[in-house]
């Protein structure tokens, strides 16, 4: 690589390494994935980073089906012993294996890392392509965001947001315990209740004997009961007809004087007329009402049923 | 120039607006909400209601957020209930501590950074700079915990030169030899980490200003190679350096805070890391917020200091 190509913290060398136009050039044909794959592959510094990827995977995802260690159990006899050769790296405070939880532990890494920089890339590019094709006060704006968002330190971020799922983890825990709480103190009594079910089991088969006897006075009852209450309804239904009989009187009275002073007075007595006519609408839907209680109600119902 | 300062002025108000708006929104994210978060998961709903009247919660959100920008602005950013004290006064106490610690830091990075780029540029594809190559690129990829952890196994459990921990006293007492010597450990392990960026860029800064035309010019016209390095050469390198100190900003923060945690330093980021184990959410959400707004501000005296060393940022903006 020649002078200028100075930074490998950045892109730079990427730029270096484009095919030169004499020899280059003829090669790359295809699509455009093709001239990309060209690049990246004489683009040395970027092979050898995709080998250290690649090399990371296997070690972490098929590192161990080939070395095999127990990661679930711990062995406290073991723990902090230096490397050696059953325990290539040795083994941590609780006897794991270090290097086979190196592989465990790599995998939640890879997969964190990889699924955070797909999403970054997919949001981040959809941002700024907006923001940069739109421009403008929105441009302006989807800018200032992302400025804020760089304002606070990802780790001060990352600690706000674990204290928070810690404590949104204790909510939980302590709703599971009410809830453990609560089906501890109901299950005894239903428990209970299921055992006086049990226990007058006998005494509600022997009462089932006599259902014919208590049929019978249930039957008288019912029937006083449905007498009062027809006798309570038909003395409101003659109430409300004889209101609606005086009412319909008045109607009569009015419109006569209605015709007689319709000349002078017939303003005024059309009025009161509207309002009688009204308080007879009234009426005839709260008669209806009355009316149609006894045929709804479903205890009258049974009860002549019985009868 | 008074464009654009006006503009970057303008620019950074919106987005401390935009930090304030951040935070408010994590305090109403709280599981269970701000209520739960501070009278503890087991307040009866009666204890919450009242909570929530008393503090203005069970307003409309925006009024709530009005109301938490008056507080702020204020100088209001809430009350530590685990540590009974406010969360200014707790600032007030533990952010000296890391502004010195940081400030001591970026300075002595910068110290030895500047020449040792200035040093690898002029002997660049050399031994010895490939030797520093190595040595930046391992210090810039170690996590700083464990930079932090082996200087400590060295000198103070191997060596027994140095103290593990950092200055426990006040402020006042910084200048007397034990916690100077105290102050040694943490100051060196974040000032390594700084070295390794900023000795990068400012080797790249340089190797691209080596090539300009100017200095061609210079060589003509019988300028030492001294003289090009440190009168022209120099001077124009260390401008990518500014931008990039505004920038790093957040991440010498979150340096500070590892920092501060493995050495027990009492500052800021362990008063956070402190408050994070305990979810003591209005010193997590003060500090972010200070640390958010100190973040803006450097980038903008940065911004400024570039557009007043360089004429051109000037003229293209």
């Amino acid at each position: 690589m020649s002078t200028p190509s100075i930074s490998e913290l950045d892109s730079l060398p990427v730029l270096d390494a484009r095919p030169t136009a004499e020899g280059g050039e003829a090669k790359i044909t295809g699509s455009a994935w093709k001239l990309a794959a060209y690049v990246f592959v004489e683009n040395r510094l970027a092979v050898a980073g995709l080998g250290v990827v690649v090399f990371m995977f296997l070690f972490c995802f098929i590192g161990p089906l080939i070395y095999h260690t127990d990661q679930i159990n711990t062995d406290i006899t073991q723990f902090t012993l230096p490397p050696s050769a059953a325990h290539p790296l040795g083994t941590d405070n609780v006897g794991y294996d270090v290097l086979g939880r190196l592989m465990v532990g790599g995998q939640t890494s890879l997969e964190i890392g990889i699924i955070a920089a797909l999403l970054a890339t997919t949001f981040g590019v959809l941002w700024g392509a907006i923001a940069g094709f739109v421009g403008g006060w929105l441009d302006q704006l989807m800018m200032r965001i992302v400025d804020s968002m760089l304002a606070i330190p990802t780790l001060f971020l990352l600690l706000v947001l674990a204290a928070m799922f810690v404590q949104l983890r204790m909510s939980m825990q302590e709703f599971t315990r009410i809830a453990n709480d609560l089906q501890g103190r109901v299950d005894p009594i239903l428990l209970r209740v299921n055992r006086i079910l049990e226990d007058s089991e006998e005494r509600i088969s022997s009462v089932m004997g006599d259902t014919a006897e208590i049929t019978r006075i249930a039957r008288g009852q019912a029937q006083k009961v449905d007498r009062v209450v027809s006798e309570a309804l038909e003395r409101l239904r003659i109430q409300v007809i004889r209101a609606d009989q005086i009412l319909t009187g008045a109607l009569e009275v009015v419109d006569e004087a209605g015709t007689k002073f319709r000349n002078t007075l017939w303003r005024p007595i059309r009025q009161a007329s509207a309002v009688m006519k009204g308080i007879k609408v009234g009426l005839d839907i709260l008669r209806r009402q009355q009316n149609n209680k006894p045929e709804s109600d479903p205890v009258s119902q049974d009860e002549e049923l019985f009868i | 120039v008074t464009g654009f300062l006006v503009r970057r002025l303008g620019q950074s108000v919106i987005v401390v607006f935009g930090v304030t708006i951040l935070t408010f929104v994590l305090t109403r994210l709280l599981p269970g909400g701000v209520a739960r978060a501070i009278l503890g998961t087991r307040a009866s709903p009666i204890a919450i209601a009242e909570f929530n009247q008393a503090n203005g919660l069970d307003l409309p959100g925006w009024q709530q957020y009005l109301f938490y920008l008056n507080q702020v602005l204020h100088g209001n950013l809430g009350f530590s209930y685990q540590l009974n004290e406010s969360v200014v006064d707790l600032l007030r106490d533990h952010l000296p501590k890391t502004i010195i610690l940081l400030g001591l830091s970026t300075l002595l990075a910068l110290a030895i950074a500047i020449p040792l780029g200035v040093m690898q540029a002029v002997r660049r594809n050399k031994l010895d700079d490939y030797f520093f190559t190595s040595l930046s690129f391992a210090l810039y990829s170690m996590p700083i915990f464990w930079l932090g952890l082996i200087l400590i196994i060295v000198f103070s459990a191997d060596l027994n030169v140095l103290s593990p921990q950092g200055p426990q006293g006040d402020i006042s007492t910084y200048l007397d030899p034990s916690q100077i010597a105290a102050l040694v450990l943490p100051v060196v392990t974040l000032a390594l980490v700084e070295i390794a960026l900023f000795s990068r860029y400012m080797r790249s800064s340089m190797l691209d200003n080596l090539v300009q035309d100017y200095v061609r010019t210079a060589k003509a016209k019988g300028v030492s190679m001294t003289g090009i390095l440190y009168g022209h050469v120099l001077r124009n390198a260390l401008l990518p350096i500014v931008t990039l100190l505004g920038l790093s900003l957040p991440g010498i923060f979150s340096g500070a805070l590892i920092a501060e945690a493995i050495f027990n330093y009492p500052g800021m980021g362990l008063l956070f890391w402190d408050s994070a184990q305990k979810r003591d959410f209005p010193v997590l959400l003060g500090v972010t917020l200070v640390v958010a707004i100190a973040t803006v501000v450097g980038n903008l005296l940065a911004d400024i200091g570039y557009a007043v060393v360089d004429p051109r940022v000037r003229i293209t903006e």
